[in-house]
């Protein structure tokens, strides 16, 4: 599906180049929902710029559903089965009543208007905007604008959406919205979810995390193989999930706990579990 | 100290399109307070944060700043901003001069302080916010959005307002930045600027942050008081929108499941302190 | 004051107005600005009030929203109104004080004019309260197609002019943001004379100049993402169809110029 091999990309500034990354290697089957996690300025940013040819590489390569990025012939191609939603809502709508935005895409493909109508209806329905259709998307909040940008790449109907930071500037029922309204594009419709985030209760939905520091890839496994390695997240300027901290820092103070818990339900587990054996 | 009562504030009041934001909001900050505001958005917070912060037209019922009252709002406005600095969401958002120093310069400029003072000031603000001496002359523009966020933060506590309000000052930060940030407010609080405001949705922030918190819904002030208090009412914050820690819903399911845990925690190291306790202590 | 100006405001409801081709409401407003030009005698004022009323009654527009419009434009009133009330020559003089003088003719030309202005800031925002802006500006474009060939870069123009609209409420409110976000920083802008005024706009200005080119940039890489390539080959959710209702706006069309061409012709003939 995706596949980066020795890609490396950097940028001048003040007539020195700065490095973002170099020779990073890293493929992505058809169907995974992959979070990419690394603290600002760790190049993931850039990293997403580069699955739908908005960055090109300086050199190596980068292929999506078979597709070189580089190959300018088929950029349309390749856009229209790489969707990117971005951080900031209000920058991503382009019309100013929310169905022809989502038919925005369509419009460009040329796509015939029988045809549009049905993929924008079906599109706004998945993401449970249906009957927002006719609103101004100014008038939205900011979880039902990031749906409404998800409703418009999805009506180009991708193999793959890449997601930069989407729940960013949402408080806590736009952040679940999104999240949810992802994880279902990913488990009902199997595209491909590629998830820029710094919120590790995030990156925990996943079924593989990629941590990047300083352009490189330093660790990309389960979420369940990752976060319970606390002192090398925080290393990395990340977090870990609460319940993962707890059973880890009972662990280190001496307790006979199990830990690797990503959710409260596992640590409570583990910790009864625990107090199970003392008794 | 500044009292709000009974506040009621309306968006295009006398027009179709009215909204009421607030709804006879009575809140009380004392000196010392580091207050932390939790809300989801048009929850009425912002909203709120604004009339303290005299930055709207006069709403309905009466404000007093330090044990005066004012019979109208506008005189007490003028006050307030005297007071009370507010830094807005995304306040790297605002910056505008050529240099970083002239930007946190802008407010005690138009506070007529003498140019010592004001030199004195930016240093002092610069260094609180870990903005480096190397930067102050180089344009806010050019430097990293971390880094711009702390110089616009400093831009108000140049000020050195008695009150500083900061809405979702974390928002979009990584977690190195985030708890760079929090610790900064910490550090400012009591020492630089008597009272603190964090406005956030980030219960963990909030959690690790303040003493006191106040909960809005619906534009009215549906819960004040110690942080622990409120976070032991994890039901009715979750049915407003709101979240608790992870950790109050792990200790919560352990009480469930029969371990002597207190209610009141909502940190990870306590939380780990008393089921070591517990463990040890053999029950 | 800035939310007062509902000229390029869309009000969402549904009547026959909303429900027409957006061609033929922007040939409708010019040919109802013409009429207004043409109308002189009272009988024809009344007319195009009759027909004014009727259509802001066909749109299910409210009353008080169209009205609102007005508020900002009572400046220029006043001033076309002062300006013809005094630089009127003709006619029986009615006062005189100094250098002023007013007369029945420019009395009756300064309320004609103000009426004459009323109507037309009424007619054109019910244009776009009626028509949302995508439909407005695909009308446009659609419109100025045929000058394409003359190099009129009609799709670019309707792009332009439909991203502006989308952006005034986002930029607005930001506007409002910064109003406050600097005043809490004690910044002044309503004390000094002039100069000073203007340069304390700085601090408002440049963030929201920084601010919407940020979004610029933003908005055109994600257009991009969604294949974006400008105006060839590119389709239409929105169907641009002549219907009934159309057709019924052409004839009511049609009557109105007859109407006020026959009562001209009436007044010539002495009739009334």
């Amino acid at each position: 599906m995706i596949k980066a091999e020795n890609l490396s990309f950097s940028y001048e500034a003040d007539g020195a180049e700065v490095k973002v990354f170099e020779n990073l290697n890293i493929e992505i089957e058809d169907g995974e929902f992959v979070a990419v996690l690394g603290h600002n300025g760790s190049g993931k940013s850039t990293f997403a710029k580069h699955l739908n040819a908005i960055l090109l590489p300086k050199s190596g390569r980068v292929t999506v559903c078979g597709i070189d990025t580089a190959d300018e012939s088929r950029l349309l191609e390749l856009r229209k089965n790489v969707g990117m939603v971005f951080q900031n809502p209000d920058n991503q709508i382009v019309a100013t009543v929310v169905e022809e935005d989502v038919a925005f895409g369509l419009e460009n493909l040329g796509v015939p208007r029988d045809e549009m109508r049905r993929r924008v209806d079906e599109a706004l329905k998945t993401v449970r905007m249906y009957d927002y259709r006719k609103h101004a998307p100014h008038l939205l909040s900011g979880g039902q604008k990031q749906r409404v940008a998800i409703a418009g790449i999805l009506a180009m109907e991708p193999r793959c959406i890449v997601l930069d930071e989407p729940t960013a500037m949402l408080d806590p029922i736009g952040r679940d919205e999104v999240m949810e309204t992802i994880r279902r594009l990913n488990r009902e419709k199997g595209i491909t979810i590629v998830l820029i985030t710094h919120y590790m209760d995030e990156a925990v939905k996943a079924g593989r995390c990629v941590v990047m520091d300083k352009g490189r890839i330093v660790m990309d496994d389960s979420p369940a193989n990752i976060f319970p390695k606390v002192e090398e997240m925080r290393a990395l300027g990340l977090d870990v999930p609460q319940a993962t901290e707890l059973v880890w820092e009972l662990k280190r103070r001496g307790l006979d706990v199990e830990t690797g818990a990503l959710r409260s339900a596992g640590a409570i587990e583990a910790i009864v579990k625990m107090c199970g054996k003392i008794k | 100290m500044i009292e709000l009562k009974n506040v009621t504030y309306t968006y295009n009041k006398n027009e179709p399109s009215a909204r009421v934001a607030l709804n006879g909001v009575s809140l009380t900050l004392d000196d010392g307070d580091f207050l932390g505001l939790i809300g989801h958005t048009g929850s009425g917070k912002s909203t709120l944060t604004q009339i303290v912060a005299g930055l709207l037209p006069p709403p309905e019922g009466s404000v007093s700043v330090d044990g005066r009252d004012y019979a109208d709002y506008k005189t007490a406005a003028r006050e307030l901003r005297k007071k009370v600095g507010l830094v807005f969401q995304y306040p790297e958002h605002q910056l505008f001069e050529e240099t970083v120093y002239r930007d946190i310069a802008f407010g005690p400029k138009n506070q007529k302080l003498t140019e010592d003072e004001i030199d004195g000031r930016v240093r002092e603000a610069a260094r609180r916010v870990n903005i480096g001496g190397d930067l102050l002359d180089k344009s806010p523009f050019d430097l990293s959005g971390g880094q711009k966020r702390r110089v616009a933060i400093a831009g108000v506590v140049a000020m050195k307002p008695e009150v500083l309000i900061l809405d979702e000052p974390t928002a979009g930060l990584d977690p190195e930045g985030r708890d760079e940030l929090l610790s900064m407010l910490e550090e400012l609080h009591g020492d630089w600027c008597k009272t603190v405001i964090l406005v956030s949705h980030s219960m963990e922030d909030i959690a690790r942050t303040v003493k006191t918190a106040a909960v809005m819904n619906n534009g009215r002030l549906v819960m004040n008081g110690p942080v622990e208090d409120i976070f032991s009412r994890g039901d009715e914050l979750r049915s407003m929108g709101l979240n608790t820690p992870q950790i109050s819903r792990i200790v919560d399911g352990l009480i469930a499941a029969g371990l002597p845990l207190s209610r009141r925690i909502f940190t990870v190291g306590a939380a780990a302190d008393e089921i070591e306790k517990i463990v040890r202590g053999g029950r | 004051m800035l939310r007062d100006i509902t000229l390029g405001q869309y009000y969402n409801t549904s009547s026959p107005l909303h429900e027409m081709d957006p061609r033929t409401k922007i040939i409708g407003v010019i040919v109802y600005m013409a009429v207004l030009f043409m109308a002189s005698s009272l009988w024809e004022y009344m007319l195009a009030a009759l027909f004014t009323a009727l259509v802001i009654k066909i749109s299910n527009v409210p009353m008080s929203f169209i009205t609102r419009g007005l508020k900002p434009l009572v400046i220029i009133m006043c001033f076309t109104l002062a300006l013809n009330l005094f630089m009127t020559g003709t006619g029986n003089e009615l006062f005189r004080w100094w250098i002023f003088r007013i007369t029945d003719d420019g009395v009756v030309l300064a309320v004609k004019m103000a009426v004459r202005l009323v109507f037309l800031v009424m007619g054109t925002s019910l244009l776009t309260l009626t028509t949302s802006p995508i439909a407005l500006t695909g009308g446009i474009e659609r419109l100025l197609s045929p000058l394409r060939r003359f190099g009129v870069p009609s799709h670019e123009i309707a792009m332009m002019m439909s991203i502006a609209l989308r952006f005034i409420p986002t930029l607005m409110e930001e506007t409002d943001k910064i109003i406050k976000a600097q005043t809490s920083r004690g910044a002044d802008f309503e004390s000094g004379n002039l100069i000073q005024r203007v340069k304390s706009m700085t601090p408002i200005l440049v963030p929201l100049f920084v601010g919407a080119f940020r979004r610029a940039e933003e908005l055109a890489m994600a257009m991009e993402c969604r294949c974006y390539n400008g105006g060839d080959g590119r389709t239409s959710l929105r169907e641009l169809k002549f219907r009934r209702v159309d057709a019924m706006a052409l004839a009511a069309g049609i009557l109105l110029v007859s109407a006020m061409i026959a009562l001209k012709v009436l007044r010539n003939g002495g009739v009334i």
